[in-house]
């Protein structure tokens, strides 16, 4: 049995959560809302809603972010409230898709119980949004800008990444893979006590080690994760969170 | 009488009594917080003239929590106390009980061991809030004890009531727990100062005292436990801590 969950939270420096998580049949969404862009909480939200309901072609093609400038034009918003980041991870009946746009955090568990964990950042932590591919001309800015080179940080044996579209995609096995996390970049901004980041390699773990894989799994482990272990070990969200997964377990 | 076969349930045992709970298996709940209720009333040879009417009171507190926003987090655990605690059914989720499973739980006869009630009713939320958080869930609890009469029959005391209590508290797998005893019938002012003393020795936070045990009042009494239910549930949620008022 196939188990999904997904859980956001806000960070201490944000007045409003621009993380967001969503999930449906055999998928999750994690959007991340540019902290710079007009209402870009109501723009990860749309773009999550969108992504659960897109066709993997649609995905591939782009056309999954035509729904979203059409709710964005009916509410009136600027266009850059839709400047957000979406991972998407889907399951299908032998493996786990992760497609992601822009940046953020992948990581899987083997069946042997050993994580893989992939970070992908951009320069100046401008990563590129989805919603650029909706205007010829912020799309050549942003080209122009330099910015778009990934910078991958993987774990050992991590799979390797696998260009799509105007994103890139990892697929996870189920004969090799027992669950997949996706998770904001938030994952990669905990303060430690010397005000350091910790990175993503110490937050990642912890939140694999569910009790129980039933129900509201991600939500139960983030919150126990935010609200005891993390401040026990000095860490503190500086970013919003937002966390997806799916396992294959027990009923 | 009533049956709640459920696979499900695990039996506990219940640290410093000879009694036993049991609960629903943590890996089959699927919620992010619960708020465990635990009620025991009184089955005393007294409340032989109003059994009936607790029966449909406890029946109306789990249909009224049953159409709340909350009840996908609302565990509940009923027991009926006279010279013994009987346990109707351990702590299951509220979406698995029925108002109509109630009829026939209280059979009227024995003396009233109040203390134990009380004793196993805070050792068990206590016990199970524990398992519960270690397995990631957050966790609150309330407790009612509802009675017509004086303790006569317990092998717990007061004191020891109170220290369950306490240390229930000082444990904190409990985000909060609010603890309160009713008295339902309670004409005679030696019985309320009584129960009151009672209350005070066993650390109880309130006591809510009822001079009739009729139809309406036991009623009024569903109405007040569903909302101080929902008032915990919702502390949970919110992580305040309203008060509870009849």
């Amino acid at each position: 049995m196939l188990h999904i969950d997904a859980h956001f939270t806000r960070g201490r420096t944000h007045p409003v959560c621009q993380d967001y998580a969503a999930v449906g049949p055999g998928i999750a969404v994690v959007c991340d809302g540019c902290s710079g862009a007009p209402d870009s909480d109501v723009g990860a939200r749309l773009l999550a809603h969108a992504a659960l309901r897109a066709t993997p072609d649609a995905l591939r093609g782009g056309t999954w972010m035509e729904r979203t400038e059409v709710a964005r034009c009916a509410l009136g918003l600027d266009p850059a409230s839709l400047d957000a980041t979406c991972i998407v991870a889907r399951a299908t009946e032998g493996a786990i898709t992760v497609t992601m746009f822009g940046d953020g955090v992948v990581a899987a568990r083997r069946l042997d119980g050993t994580l893989a964990i992939i970070e992908v950042s951009y320069p100046q932590s401008a990563p590129p949004y989805p919603s650029y591919a909706l205007s010829e001309q912020r799309q050549q800015a942003y080209d122009r800008s330099g910015l778009g080179t990934a910078t991958l940080r993987a774990t050992d044996q991590a799979p390797a990444a696998v260009p799509l579209g105007r994103g890139l995609s990892w697929r996870f096995p189920r004969a090799q893979w027992q669950s997949v996390l996706v998770g904001s970049d938030g994952l990669g901004a905990f303060r430690q006590m010397d005000q350091t980041l910790a990175p993503s390699t110490e937050i990642v773990p912890p939140l694999f080690r569910y009790p129980s894989p039933r129900g509201a799994f991600v939500t139960r482990r983030l919150r126990r994760y935010l609200t005891k272990e993390a401040p026990t070990r000095g860490l503190h969200p500086e970013d919003d969170v937002a966390v997806a997964a799916l396992c294959w377990g027990g009923p | 009488m009533p049956r709640f076969d459920n696979p499900s349930m695990d039996s506990h045992p219940m640290p410093g009594s000879t009694y036993a709970f049991s609960a629903a298996r943590p890996t089959d709940l699927g919620a992010s917080e619960y708020t465990l209720v635990a009620l025991a009333a009184d089955c005393s040879s007294s409340v032989g003239g109003f059994a009936k009417d607790i029966e449909r009171c406890v029946a109306e507190v789990v249909r009224s929590c049953g159409s709340s926003p909350r009840s996908d987090n609302l565990m509940l655990r009923f027991t009926t106390f006279n010279h013994q605690v009987r346990e109707v059914h351990g702590y299951r989720p509220l979406v698995a009980c029925s108002p109509k499973d109630y009829k026939g739980s209280i059979r009227a006869q024995g003396s009233t061991a109040l203390c134990d009630a009380a004793y196993t009713a805070v050792a068990s939320l206590c016990t199970y809030g524990a398992q519960l958080e270690g397995h990631d869930f957050d966790v609150n609890g309330i407790i009612f004890v509802v009675t017509d009469g004086c303790e006569n029959a317990s092998r717990s005391t007061p004191k020891e009531v109170r220290k369950a209590i306490e240390g229930a508290r000082k444990l904190a797998h409990l985000t909060s727990l609010t603890t309160v005893l009713v008295g339902v019938g309670v004409k005679d002012h030696g019985l309320s100062q009584m129960l009151d003393d009672f209350r005070k020795q066993a650390g109880f936070d309130r006591y809510v005292e009822l001079d009739k045990a009729d139809a309406a009042t036991l009623a009024s009494l569903a109405d007040f436990v569903s909302k101080s239910i929902a008032v915990q549930s919702q502390a949970l949620a919110t992580g305040a801590q309203p008060p509870i008022g009849f």
